[in-house]
């Protein structure tokens, strides 16, 4: 007595991929077990089979023989109207001014930011001509040696190396002499 | 891990790959070559999507155009075939839904007469045609078997139409549908089954 097996939803939708090649290994067993025990799906798959091979009645159509000369000359056509933003010359172009731009913004902001160091921050020789009057002096800075004498010559406002107006040295001695 | 870099070389051993890549870097012989080994593949898609030979080969055409406008940004990131089927696929869509929006604001033709009757030969012939006992004739089989691929929506037409025609893989005729390859499964499953259903009475 022949065994009926029942084709689940699932095995029905295998046995395409089965006929197909596109099942796994261990689930293409599991289809050639279910073939070997129940001629219902036997019958389908071979059904599956003839009615996919009647496919092969169409007939199949091909391009006429003045296509590939037609779509050549339209791919012409299609060049010679090609917008300017699409021509390779003008991307380069693009690509260029780009370039350019970008070394004219880093070239215009280098000399800015050195203007503007310029004038922010004075330079060490500024620094030293700055000072120069104490540099000049420091000899008789040194000579004091106290500062609440100095404090006493700027109250009294006595010319005095405070105000920059110190006599030379050589005067000094002329004048100190009777 | 797979890298791009290692994708873009399983490809690169496609001899029509390297073909459009010679395409992108402008050789226009390249192109002609493409055109001349792709064109009755799709021209014979296209025939068999939209019946019609000549909107075929315009449509046809138009996926070689859209290739070659945007080939500088060609990529080998999938087989040749699949990438052309793919815009393929895309074109039959469009074309599709402009057609059906045309059919919304013409008159029903077809198998209907201005009448809305069917010629009564016409009918006899394909009832005829049904019948198991009478041997159908070459021609009459080849009927047969365009109405049971017509009966198929679009999707389910293109699939297996990829499938038997190009002898595309489900991975393939996913990647060129935007499916998943279970989808695929799925799809030429149902497909080969309500072709089963048409064609058995036929086949006994």
């Amino acid at each position: 007595m022949k065994k009926i097996v029942r084709v689940s939803s699932d095995l029905r939708s295998n046995l395409v991929a089965y006929l197909d090649g596109e099942l796994e290994e261990d689930v293409s067993r599991q289809v050639e077990m279910l073939l070997a025990q129940s001629e219902v799906a036997r019958h389908d798959v071979e059904m599956l089979s003839r009615s996919f091979d009647l496919l092969d009645m169409l007939p199949r159509e091909k391009a006429s023989d003045t296509f590939t000369q037609q779509t050549m000359a339209s791919v012409a056509a299609l060049d010679k109207h090609i917008p300017l933003v699409h021509r390779r010359w003008f991307g380069w172009l693009q690509r260029g001014l780009a370039i350019l731009l970008w070394v004219t913004v880093l070239g215009v902001a280098g000399f800015g930011g050195y203007v503007v160091g310029q004038q922010v921050w004075p330079s060490s020789s500024e620094l030293i001509l700055e000072d120069l009057p104490l540099y000049e002096n420091l000899h008789l800075y040194r000579e004091i040696g106290d500062v609440e004498f100095l404090d006493q010559l700027e109250q009294r406002q006595l010319e005095g190396p405070l105000r920059g107006e110190f006599p030379d040295e050589g005067n000094v001695t002329e004048e100190a002499q009777p | 891990m797979v890298t791009t870099s290692s994708l873009d070389l399983k490809y690169l051993r496609d001899p029509d790959v390297r073909l459009m890549l010679r395409v992108r870097d402008g050789d226009e012989k390249a192109f002609s070559q493409l055109v001349e080994n792709y064109q009755d593949r799709i021209v014979g898609i296209f025939s068999h999507i939209l019946s019609d030979h000549e909107a075929a080969e315009d449509l046809a055409q138009e996926v070689f155009l859209r290739v070659y406008r945007t080939r500088r940004g060609y990529q080998p990131t999938a087989k040749f075939s699949t990438y052309l089927f793919h815009i393929t696929n895309n074109l039959a869509s469009n074309s599709r839904r402009k057609k059906s929006r045309r059919k919304e604001v013409e008159m029903p033709q077809g198998n209907t007469t201005t009448f809305g009757v069917r010629p009564e030969e016409e009918i006899a012939v394909e009832k005829s045609a049904l019948m198991p006992t009478r041997q159908l004739t070459r021609e009459e089989l080849r009927s047969q078997v365009r109405e049971s691929l017509e009966s198929l929506n679009d999707r389910e037409k293109t699939a297996i139409l990829l499938h038997k025609f190009e002898g595309m893989s489900y991975q393939d005729i996913a990647a060129s549908m935007d499916m998943t390859e279970p989808a695929v499964k799925s799809l030429l499953a149902r497909t080969r089954e309500k072709l089963r259903i048409i064609l058995e009475p036929l086949i006994r």
